[in-house]
């Protein structure tokens, strides 16, 4: 059991996606202007990476390994692609048009064509559904953070499909956190927080070590 | 949806396998000698696996010939 | 007219980087060094402008059978992918000069968001092939002229003294912020 709990916990912390190796940063950018908007990416990323983990892991003794990685590349096209119909049937028209083309783009996403390719065609298949949900909600916990600090921070309250929350009065809000370079400086700034906690923890487990010495 | 339409787009997809598959199989037959080593080196590794460059995928390669 | 408005804005009013998010791994990734982000981005305009030829051609094809809604992403993607391989096959064979600058970083143009972009840009928008042309070789000069300008910042960043939580790529972001807000400028533009 613990091995799978690390293997979860690698996707969530230590490796985590979007604030530590640096892969996916394009929709971490481009959705976090609403938390509802960085829901449903991570939901669309939880989705795509889990189906393709486990059907590449299921897969993985079969396919010779020369054309491993076209074959890859088509079951996430497709998976992309069906799941970017669904989303288009399912999803009002606002969130829809803010996702659009982020969607069909996890297709070149770093994060699940190297998961795939580093994990699943190696591991068994619970292996690497784990892995597939760790990475999916460091992801998913890494662009909620960010989205939440621009959304509250931006603009002062948070909407989910059409009802709003004000947090903080319009007057006080620092509404460069609502534009483009908004993102960057908001992804940059969580980045180092996240950086710093970890430093942190670090440094206190190597002075434990000293001590206990 | 039609049944000739279906085997058409299920064709398409096969022909455009077959075009990275021969491409793919193309590419990693030839190898260019004159500072190829140097090349992997200046590209500051990231962390792209999927990158034929990685290093990880040399790491095999190595293993093989050394064995 | 209307070329010179394409060209402008992919180029500078919404740049494929700081106004689109498109491209950011290779972005952050590349750019730690000038002679690398050169050759990046000469790399790029190179993969952009003929991918987007070829998938202008495919799209005009895929829409005749009457495919195109479905099988438009698989297509484009298998399609560029193995044209990369070809572009690297035929440098490695007759331009080895060539290879040996720009070869590395055609893989990671794979996976570059800036590719598939345009390829599905040019068919959402409905371009003829000048448009497509145009738009293609503004789009990946307005990259190539954002990653090096941010690469020549981030040479001298590394060498300076910042809190060690910031090193690296959140300065990195910070900074990019900061180029992005700089080039807000060019989008009051109108023609």
């Amino acid at each position: 059991m613990s091995k799978r709990l690390k293997i979860f916990l690698n996707g969530l912390i230590f490796e985590n996606p979007t604030l530590v190796i640096f892969l996916g940063m394009c929709p971490a950018l481009g959705t976090t202007n609403t938390v509802e908007n960085a829901c449903y990416m991570s939901l669309c990323v939880l989705a795509v990476l889990v189906l393709s983990n486990i059907i590449i892991s299921s897969i993985r003794k079969i396919v010779p390994n020369e054309v491993r990685i076209p074959v890859y590349i088509i079951i996430i096209a497709t998976l992309v692609s069906v799941i970017d119909m669904l989303f288009h049937a399912y999803l009002s028209y606002d969130v829809y048009s803010a996702l659009g083309s982020f969607i069909s783009l996890i297709v070149v996403n770093c994060i699940i064509l190297g998961r795939a390719e580093s994990f699943a065609s190696k591991n068994t298949v619970v292996d690497s559904i784990v892995d597939g949900v760790g990475y999916a909600c460091g992801f998913a916990a890494s662009i909620i953070v960010v989205a939440l600090f621009r959304e509250v921070v931006g603009t002062g309250c948070l909407s989910w499909a059409g009802h709003s929350v004000t947090i903080i009065p319009s007057a006080y809000v620092i509404s460069i956190f609502a534009s483009n370079s908004g993102a960057f400086i908001a992804l940059g700034l969580v980045v180092a927080l996240f950086t710093a906690v970890m430093n942190a923890i670090k440094d206190r487990k190597a002075k434990k070590l000293k001590e206990a010495k | 949806m039609q049944f000739e339409e279906i085997l058409i787009s299920i064709g398409i997809v096969l022909v455009c396998v077959a075009l990275f598959v021969g491409t793919y199989l193309l590419n990693k037959k030839t190898k260019k000698p004159e500072g190829c080593e140097n090349l992997e080196e200046n590209c500051s590794g990231c962390s792209l696996v999927g990158c034929s460059h990685h290093p990880s995928n040399n790491l095999e390669e190595k293993e093989k010939k050394e064995n | 007219m209307e070329i010179i408005g394409i060209a402008f804005a992919a180029l500078l009013g919404s740049n494929i980087v700081l106004s689109r998010f498109l491209g950011i791994c290779p972005f952050l990734g590349v750019s730690k060094k000038s002679s690398n982000a050169i050759g990046m981005g000469l790399a790029l305009i190179v993969v952009v402008t003929l991918s987007s030829m070829i998938c202008y051609g495919l799209d005009k094809l895929l829409v005749l059978l009457g495919m195109a809604s479905y099988l438009e992403l698989v297509v484009f993607i298998l399609v560029i992918a193995s044209f990369v391989q070809l572009l690297e096959f035929f440098l490695k064979k007759y331009i080895p000069s060539l290879y040996k600058s720009l070869g590395v970083y055609l893989p990671l143009i794979t996976t570059n968001c800036v590719v598939l972009q345009v390829c599905l840009d040019l068919v959402s928008r409905e371009y003829n092939f000048l448009q497509t042309i145009t738009y293609s070789v503004s789009t990946a000069a307005g990259y190539m002229l954002v990653i090096v300008l941010f690469s020549f910042i981030r040479m001298r960043l590394d060498n300076q003294e910042m809190p060690k939580a910031f090193k690296g790529n959140a300065i990195a972001l910070i900074t990019a912020g900061l180029m992005a807000m700089a080039f807000m400028a060019f989008s009051g533009f109108k023609f």
